[in-house]
């Protein structure tokens, strides 16, 4: 009897084993990433298989890392790669964009923008996104179009109405730049560019 | 009898047709050329008619292919007519941690014209060009190399190194050129075994405002000694010109609507034909409509 306990006690603490296994290298991972050591924060996933239950999420993680160090090219292709695996994922064509507005590919992040909204119409991060790339772009009426899309769906988001405000002051819109910018002022007062431009007009 | 266009001087009088098409944007842009000649002896005016269609991919390149008819109106000659051919391709490489953007372009022109001794028709120019823009788009240089074949055992070579630079959040841009050009015939290029002219060009952004208000203006200014140039930004090799020494240009840009954009720019060159004494100018007016 004593001896089919200490089995059972054995293969619980196998199955245990196996349930945990790996996750230290992601508390690792993620620690290593608060300190600032995203090299090393890396490495810490390195031993994930590349075919487990955690793969996919591996790749994501690569991406974001590869970001965070600056290896902007290295960054999109873990994403694009994420991408391939599952194109339903949101999480790594938004992730896609970061690389590619820090590089201002802006054509390319208006696109993978698209490509997220198609899955997701009106979703916050891609409609940010896309209305940054389209900023990137000088393309006005389009970054209105999407900021305001932004501001219809998450009215009591200072930043839609930022970005709507600076797409009508581009295109000379004063009366609908001041009334956005006012909006930003109202949700967020201290914003001190809706103030300079506010304060600018006044003093016209 | 040698006669040449001003490259840099090509004018678009209209640019019309884009179709988007997911990650492909497609251009077409014909263009006009129009200029007169002023204490030339043996010039009148140039006309330039021509159509580029261009495909661009993204942010990652874009090929561009071309086509104009050149006019060159002789006081006391037949007409130049020359048929210019132009294919042109680049992509784009992205540095890492924000370092900026590589560019690699070739560019290949072909002109041919009825030239009958054969000194100017049946060229053949190619030109690369590496370029870098940093990542906040302040700065900005290129080097660009261009080898032009000409008829009777003439290869003319061109160095172009380039630097330009933003100023005031953007607003204005400045940026320097110069023309180094080697490997000439001196009896074919006004006594020069080369030359040595550079560009300057200073652009400036205004807000946005009315639609009577200038997008921007330009002041552009040549200095210097410039013959056979190849200008791989007005996409044109001056195969025709005499010995250019010096001229300055002014252009003011609107946006018209939403997707039309109007350009006009006044232009004067300053030529020299040593061979018979005779230095002249070429006038121009410019104008460019074009749609994005």
């Amino acid at each position: 009897m004593h001896g089919r306990l200490k089995a059972a006690v054995l293969v619980l603490v196998m199955m245990s084993g196996t349930a945990f296994a790996g996750v230290e290298d992601w508390q690792n991972s993620y620690r290593l990433e608060r300190e600032g050591k995203y090299a090393d924060a890396l490495g810490a996933i390195a031993p994930v298989p590349a075919n487990g239950p955690d793969a996919e999420l591996k790749t994501l993680r690569r991406g974001w890392l590869y970001y965070l160090t600056g290896s902007y090219n290295e960054s999109i292709r873990e994403y694009r790669y994420a991408v391939e695996r599952n194109p339903h994922s949101i999480d790594a064509l938004l992730g896609e964009t970061l690389p590619l507005l820090a590089q201002k590919r802006w054509r390319a992040a208006e696109q993978v923008s698209k490509d997220a909204l198609a899955i997701s119409p009106n979703h916050y991060t891609a409609l940010l996104r896309l209305s940054q790339a389209l900023e990137g772009e000088r393309n006005w009426p389009g970054m209105e179009q999407a900021a305001s899309s932004l501001a219809n769906h998450y009215p009591s988001d200072a930043t839609a109405f930022l970005y709507l405000a600076r797409a009508h002051a581009w295109q000379g819109h004063n009366a609908e730049a001041a009334a956005a910018y006012r909006a930003v002022l109202v949700r967020y007062p201290d914003q001190a560019e809706a103030a300079s431009f506010l304060s600018g007009m006044n003093g016209k | 009898m040698k006669m040449k266009l001003a490259g840099p001087l090509l004018l678009t009088l209209m640019s019309m047709g884009k179709a988007e098409a997911s990650s492909w944007l497609f251009d077409a842009n014909p263009s006009l050329t129009q200029g007169t000649y002023s204490g030339s002896i043996e010039r009148s005016s140039l006309t330039d008619r021509g159509i580029k269609v261009s495909a661009s991919y993204l942010d990652q390149g874009a090929i561009t292919a071309g086509y104009s008819r050149t006019l060159v109106a002789m006081k006391t000659a037949p007409t130049i007519d020359q048929d210019n051919w132009l294919l042109s391709g680049h992509f784009n490489r992205y540095l890492d941690s924000g370092h900026g953007r590589l560019s690699f372009r070739l560019d290949g022109y072909r002109l041919n014209n009825n030239d009958f001794v054969g000194q100017t028709g049946g060229v053949t120019t190619i030109a690369p060009q590496v370029s870098w823009l940093s990542n906040d788009g302040m700065l900005y240089a290129d080097l660009g190399y261009a080898r032009s074949g000409y008829q009777n055992a003439l290869t003319v070579q061109q160095y172009t190194p380039t630097a330009g630079f933003g100023l005031n959040g953007g607003n204005d841009w400045i940026q320097f050129r110069a023309f180094l050009i080697r490997g000439l015939n001196p009896l074919r290029a006004e006594g020069k075994s080369a030359t040595t002219g550079a560009d300057a060009k200073w652009t400036h952004y205004f807000a946005a405002g009315s639609p009577l208000k200038p997008s921007s203006v330009s002041l552009g200014i040549s200095l210097g000694e410039k013959i056979y140039a190849v200008d791989m930004d007005a996409m044109s090799v001056a195969n025709l010109a005499d010995l250019q020494r010096g001229g300055e240009t002014v252009g003011l840009g609107w946006k018209i609507s939403r997707d039309a954009k109007l350009f006009a720019l006044a232009g004067q060159m300053r030529y020299t034909n040593t061979q018979i004494a005779n230095d002249y100018r070429l006038n121009v007016g410019y104008v460019d409509l074009s749609f994005d």
